[in-house]
């Protein structure tokens, strides 16, 4: 396990289900590596609204929070790529 | 797109004559036209029988073609160019420019006055086409004209001959003198009228919504805070810059519909506003125009003015008799465009135009402008004997103004009218068309001339500033030049900066324009090659953007990979689905939990007031969340400060647990553990320490020690309505002082248990008069 790994199990443990599941209208976050995604982790203002990791560079973000967190991540001089509905 | 002239009428007006309500020798008269000799004979029923046949009808053009005199069909032409409603006072100017009618006897004490009248009133080519049911008016505007005699009413040509006969001419303007040139001249491109529409609508659209008043408006505040992020207005004490710019804006933004009021999140009809200003610029200013001549809220040398006015301190213009000195200027400037391209002197200008519109000129009532340009004749008003030269010299000193601001201020802002002044010792104002505005007010005649490619206007500098300058580009280009860069803010004038950041090409990119797009467009107008630095720059913030996705609105599975169809695993158990509903995903995934995020969370937990917590769902949402802010027990969870502590290292606030706690909780969050979650996330406390109490039930002694200044050292408070706090260090002096004053002291307080006190409104401490128990401080020597 990478130190990367281990700071991002820390932070942001992996989602955890009791059974299948079917999460329809979900917000994700990706990045291009794990380092961004424990950078955003490790930012108080950001992590707020992830609610767990589901890989090392993908997260569900807080039911309810996507336009929070999308405003959070521009304050923090972040520049996502907001997409609605599109996955491919 | 060919434009149309700019007074020509905004929707085929449905002229609907109601036949009945004519007399039957009218009907009769109209009939003999329409049908022919045979209609003399015919009754009211068929007379109207044989005109609703024959008016919609396939032959009417041609059957009118025949009947309609050579003066008739020139009168007719007038309507198919403006058409098919024409206003009064362009139809009263138009027939007077053309001859086509005659000045009325005047001299009503001559003998022979009422035979010209009735002559002059039969030979009206007017009436005897409304007489014809050719034209058609409202029976309002019919009255109230002929009580006038001089003006005609707005009027509408039979739908069915607006084909019959050719548009007329263009006027041309007849100038009593120009100006053989001019100094000082100043006039606007039309990507610097452009640019500012956009920058108000910028700056709408970064407010969302805004106060307005009566007539969608803005309101004061609304306008304040356009005025502190747009400021157009560079120079407060400039006589020639409008008053409140932004708000002439806001108005021609609101009169092209590109405003939605309401209950929508955004005001801004962007699809329309982003439509608008991809069109050719003149096709634009056309546009502008149009919104100008029916903007009753932003006045011309006023500002904006209210939707409802006093009738004896007025501050605004009516907006009936506004819309229709707007339309005689427009009407005139038409004729400019038309005439050669000279400098016209605008005092000249304007006594030409009273002279044109005599019979039914710019009239209105209202105090002051803006601008006042003084006009020489005006200043002397008071010595002309009464007579035309009189009323001209007044009305230059008050309609013409208003004239003034909007040729030389408003239309100018617009990018319509060039202005300066007459070269020479006495200098005095002058303006011409802009090119611009020859097209707008010259169309359908004077087209833009087609611009040879594309333009070169910018030079992109190494520090990312890019230098535009404006009279080389046109509005589309400047304003997509201000999706990805950012203008300065409160910039004027032809050459202008923008600076490429990284959150203006993000906002670019998030509203649908791509890198290679923004690229592509520096390298085509830009005079110099795109630095490299800059290039890389641009290149750096895409990817970057690109390395971090925020998708909303997904389909996630988290369960076993081998149920999945076109799907992107996200890793072993988890994958991004194509969208699909609720009842669709309850077909395909039967047996699998289903949450939807925008629904109410499941209300499954349960706790005490100490943060006890139980659940029976093990959805992930509910555990992930209880995780975050509590301990596991063997129960269930536990709140704890510690968990508290724990989610407020995760960046949570008290606000964000409660609401969690009030999303899941089957009944409220109990208010002891919401006291306790807010205590453990911020520092509040209480104090707690002894207290030596007294309490003095009687008033009348209750307000002799409160305000006794022997008391006063010995006592730390009182709590009303009959406590008393005493320092520690004094108890024995006060209970002295007590038995001494004659009370008797008991050993022991039995206070009320609690719920039995009623603190009434008169008892507490904002009701009773302060009394600082505290020593004065002495004053300073």
């Amino acid at each position: 396990m990478t130190a990367t790994n281990e700071i991002l199990d820390s932070l942001l443990p992996l989602l955890q289900t009791g059974g299948p599941e079917l999460h329809l209208n979900a917000a994700v976050l990706e990045v291009a590596e794990p380092a961004l995604l424990a950078e955003l982790a490790a930012d108080r203002r950001i992590r707020r609204y992830l609610l767990a990791r589901l890989s090392d560079t993908v997260v569900l973000v807080d039911p309810g929070h996507a336009r929070d967190l999308e405003r959070a991540l521009l304050d923090a001089g972040h520049t996502p790529k907001v997409l609605a509905g599109d996955w491919e | 797109m060919k434009l149309g002239p700019v007074l020509q009428s905004k929707v085929t007006v449905k002229v609907n004559i109601e036949l009945e309500g004519y007399p039957s020798n009218e009907l009769k008269q109209a009939a003999r036209f329409w049908v022919g000799k045979e209609a003399g004979s015919y009754n009211k029923e068929k007379c109207i029988a044989a005109l609703t046949q024959v008016m919609n009808g396939d032959d009417a053009t041609r059957r009118l073609q025949t009947a309609l005199s050579e003066k008739e069909r020139q009168v007719v032409a007038i309507f198919t160019r403006y058409g098919p409603t024409v206003p009064g006072g362009v139809l009263t100017a138009e027939m007077y420019a053309r001859g086509l009618v005659q000045s009325p006897p005047k001299d009503k004490a001559s003998e022979s006055f009422y035979r010209s009248y009735r002559e002059w009133k039969r030979t009206d080519l007017i009436r005897g086409l409304s007489e014809k049911l050719v034209l058609v008016g409202s029976s309002y505007d019919s009255y109230y004209s002929s009580s006038y005699t001089y003006r005609y009413p707005q009027l509408s040509l039979q739908p069915a001959l607006l084909k019959a006969v050719q548009p007329a001419a263009p006027l041309s303007w007849s100038a009593s003198r120009v100006c053989p040139e001019a100094v000082g001249s100043e006039h606007r491109s039309s990507a610097e009228v452009a640019l500012d529409l956009w920058r108000v609508a910028a700056a709408l659209r970064r407010m969302g919504t805004w106060a307005t008043v009566k007539g969608d408006s803005p309101s004061k505040a609304t306008r304040a805070r356009m005025r502190k992020e747009v400021g157009l207005r560079d120079d407060e004490k400039h006589p020639l810059s409008p008053p409140d710019p932004e708000s002439l804006f806001y108005e021609l933004l609101h009169r092209m519909g590109l405003l939605n009021f309401g209950d929508k999140p955004s005001w801004i009809h962007e699809q329309a506003l982003q439509r608008h200003l991809q069109q050719p610029p003149a096709t634009q200013a056309w546009q502008w125009v149009r919104a100008w001549l029916h903007m009753p809220l932003w006045q011309d040398g006023i500002g904006v003015v209210p939707d409802r006015d006093s009738d004896y301190a007025f501050v605004r213009i009516e907006p009936a008799k506004l819309a229709h000195a707007r339309e005689l200027l427009a009407w005139a400037l038409s004729g400019v465009a038309h005439a050669s391209n000279c400098w016209l002197d605008l005092e000249t200008f304007l006594r030409d135009l009273w002279c044109a519109t005599q019979k039914d000129t710019i009239d209105f009532y209202c105090g002051s402008f803006a601008w006042n340009p003084e006009f020489e004749m005006a200043r002397k008003r008071e010595q002309y004997p009464a007579g035309e030269d009189r009323m001209l010299a007044f009305w230059l000193a008050s309609e013409a103004v208003w004239a003034a601001n909007a040729i030389m201020v408003t239309l100018v802002t617009l990018g319509l009218v060039e202005r300066g002044k007459t070269a020479g010792g006495k200098s005095r104002p002058c303006f011409r068309l802009t090119e611009l505005g020859r097209v707008v007010f010259g169309a359908p005649e004077i087209e833009a001339a087609q611009k040879q490619g594309e333009a070169r206007f910018l030079t992109v500098q190494p520090n990312l500033d890019i230098v535009a300058y404006l009279e080389s580009a046109d509005a589309r280009q400047i304003c997509t030049l201000n999706r990805f860069a950012a203008g300065a803010p409160r910039a004027t004038g032809p050459v202008q900066t923008f600076a490429l950041r990284r959150e203006s090409l993000y906002a670019a990119l998030e509203s649908g324009m791509t890198l290679d797009e923004v690229h592509g467009f520096l390298t085509e107008h830009g005079k110099t090659e795109l630095p490299a630095n800059v290039n890389r720059m641009l290149s750096e913030w895409a990817v970057r953007r690109e390395s971090l996705v925020l998708r909303t609105k997904v389909v996630l599975a988290l369960g076993p990979a081998e149920t999945q169809t076109r799907s992107r695993a996200l890793n072993g158990n988890v994958f991004l689905l194509p969208s699909m509903t609720v009842k669709i995903a309850a077909r395909k995934f039967a047996g699998w939990t289903i949450l939807d995020h925008e629904d109410k969370p499941e209300r499954t937990w349960t706790t005490d007031e100490l943060g006890s917590l139980t659940t029976d769902s093990d959805q992930s949402i509910s555990q992930m969340r209880l995780a975050g802010i509590a301990d596991r027990t063997a129960t269930g969870w536990q709140i704890t400060q510690k968990s508290v502590a724990r989610a407020r290292v995760r960046g949570m606030t008290a606000d964000h647990i409660l609401g969690w706690l009030g999303g899941h909780l089957t009944a409220e969050v109990p208010a002891l553990l919401e006291v306790a979650v807010r205590n453990w996330t911020s520092r509040q406390g209480v104090k707690l320490s002894k207290a030596q109490l007294l309490r003095i039930v009687q008033p009348q002694a209750k307000e002799a020690l409160l305000h006794s200044a022997t008391f006063r050292p010995f006592l730390a408070g009182h709590i009303p309505p009959e406590w008393f706090l005493i320092r520690d260090d004094h108890l024995s002096e006060v209970r002295e002082l007590l038995e001494r004053l004659g009370f008797t002291i008991g050993d022991s307080l039995d206070p009320p248990p609690l719920g039995a006190v009623q603190n009434t409104a008169k008892d507490s401490l904002a009701a009773i008069p302060r009394t600082n128990l505290m020593p004065k401080r002495l004053p300073r020597p």
